[in-house]
């Protein structure tokens, strides 16, 4: 068993940049499925299910905080984990991120050894998925 | 904020952002080796923050720097191939300046709403080349052009 990981941007830049880094870390990936804005990645999810989400907050047509509050509100997506990938570093956007339920916060630049941290963080590692 | 401490923070989180991003190295150029004005070819930038203050910050890069930015960026194999990703990378690279700038200036706790990064006109390199804050560096054998505009 391997994870399935869903990234949302609207740069193909950041999703083939991202999608590089996942592979980098050596963790048990078994898909990436990319898309390019919160309702690219909700019209995904109703087809497939992911283990874990990472989603930019800036996009157009809806927006990754947008995508977080819909998560919520499906019964069938809002356990699945979402991890925020932006450049902003206001705390009180972060804060307001968080109580809305979202398991991470990862600032651009990222590096590998973050996003394998955080996958690990909120999934288990590659022995939590065997 | 005076503008030289605007330009300074400005030169300093761009030339952190294209090494950790993009693995691209910056210098600042001395003065003679500015480009002169119409006889630049570069690709522009642009994205827009509201908060307080409220501003835009624009980035000018010749093909060739941008097309090395995302090589770098997507481990590409540049021998492989064109890419074609240049524009796109350039785009990113501004977007995460102007997040990284925006706490550089003015801290973690204000919130300011940044814009989806949008092409520049190609009209609109001359006036940026002559803004008094336009901050200037060197890297993959070419000049990189950025400029703040608060309060824009």
């Amino acid at each position: 068993m391997a994870y399935t990981i869903m990234v949302v941007d609207d740069s193909d830049t950041i999703r083939a940049v991202l999608e590089r880094t996942l592979i980098m870390t050596r963790l048990p990936v078994d898909e990436i499925i990319q898309a390019v804005n919160g309702r690219d990645a909700l019209e995904k999810l109703a087809d497939k299910w992911v283990d874990i989400v990472f989603t930019d907050i800036h996009m157009p047509e809806m927006d990754g905080e947008s995508l977080v509050d819909a998560m919520n509100r499906d019964p069938e997506l809002a356990d699945i984990p979402v991890v925020v990938v932006s450049t902003e570093g206001s705390t009180t956007r972060i804060a307001e991120l968080r109580r809305k339920g979202i398991k991470g916060y990862l600032r651009k630049p990222f590096t590998p050894e973050a996003i394998r941290d955080i996958i690990v963080e909120t999934l288990g590692g590659w022995d939590a998925k065997q | 904020m005076r503008n030289n401490e605007l330009t300074d923070a400005l030169a300093l989180v761009a030339a952190r952002v294209f090494e950790d991003a993009a693995f691209v190295f910056t210098d600042r150029p001395d003065e003679g080796d500015l480009p002169a004005e119409g006889m630049w070819e570069a690709g522009g930038a642009a994205v827009s923050f509201t908060g307080t203050p409220s501003g835009t910050l624009h980035l000018w890069a010749a093909d060739g720097f941008a097309r090395a930015a995302a090589v770098n960026m997507l481990g590409l194999d540049e021998a492989a191939g064109p890419v074609d990703s240049g524009a796109d990378a350039l785009r990113e690279l501004l977007n995460i300046i102007a997040g990284n700038l925006l706490t550089e200036l003015y801290g973690t706790e204000p919130l300011f709403n940044l814009g989806i990064p949008q092409a520049l006109a190609a009209r609109e390199l001359a006036a940026d080349m002559r803004h008094e804050n336009a901050v200037w560096l060197a890297a993959e054998g070419s000049a990189v052009l950025l400029t703040l505009r608060i309060g824009a």
